[in-house]
């Protein structure tokens, strides 16, 4: 059985690169309960959906709808995918800053966390070689 | 519609074939000093990797209402227009891989 809910709860954990235990941890509640809900065994409780959609900062409607309009945007995205990480998250912010910013990506599905910042750091490299150019 | 890849389209545009990983397949990014650079992931076949330069050099050429940062559904509309930009040409960007393989 899936349910939609339950895929979108994946998604959004794989795209912060965290793993079941953590995202648990967080919520407060125990790795099986979350995996129940990912697969859609048992509902997500009111708590429950409170409580993903503050730790990755979207509306509950989008986790209880998929509203596309309330995600984060794919800046946000990309920050949030370089909190750890001190140097390629200051020269994303400066790089985001730019009126002339073109940045499209080819993408099949959601970029996990490893994915944005390998381009970031490409990108890093182009514009660091270019300086010294 | 009717818009047709030329040799010359890749003339000022770099290509790095590059490690990028799961769910993406290339990007395309102008840095600050106005260079076009485009990003393939190199596992992709001969034919997947002409399709995504395609993909790529449409939003470099002709997609001039596309700046800032685009991920998934973002634009979707300028990503139909790319795909079949992509579809109707990459035929005659393939050869070029060809060439340079040797």
């Amino acid at each position: 059985m899936s349910s939609v809910i339950g895929d979108r709860i994946r998604d959004l954990r794989d795209r912060r690169g965290f793993k079941q235990q953590e995202l648990a941890d967080k919520i407060g509640t125990s790795r099986q309960v979350l995996s129940n809900w990912e697969r859609g065994y048992t509902p997500v409780d009111t708590d429950g959906v409170l409580k993903l959609a503050k730790i990755f900062e979207v509306s509950t409607e989008y986790i209880l709808h998929g509203r596309e309009d309330n995600t984060i945007s794919p800046a946000k995205q990309i920050a949030l995918a370089l909190e750890d990480d001190d140097e390629l998250l200051a020269f994303f912010n400066e790089l985001s800053k730019r009126e002339d910013l073109m940045l499209l990506f080819k993408q099949v599905k959601p970029l996990k966390r490893d994915v944005i910042k390998r381009i970031i750091k490409y990108i890093k490299i182009v514009e660091d070689e270019e300086a010294n150019e | 519609m009717g818009q047709e890849f030329q040799q010359s389209d890749l003339r000022d545009v770099k290509v790095h074939t590059v490690t990028l990983g799961e769910g993406i397949k290339g990007f395309v990014y102008v840095s600050q000093r106005n260079a076009s650079h485009i990003f393939i992931e190199e596992s992709l076949s001969p034919e997947c990797t002409a399709k995504t330069l395609a993909h790529e050099i449409y939003h470099l050429k002709y997609d001039k209402l596309s700046h800032g940062i685009g991920l998934d559904k973002q634009q979707a509309e300028s990503e139909q227009e790319a795909d079949r930009f992509a579809a109707n040409n990459f035929h005659r960007i393939l050869p070029l891989f060809r060439v340079n393989a040797i």
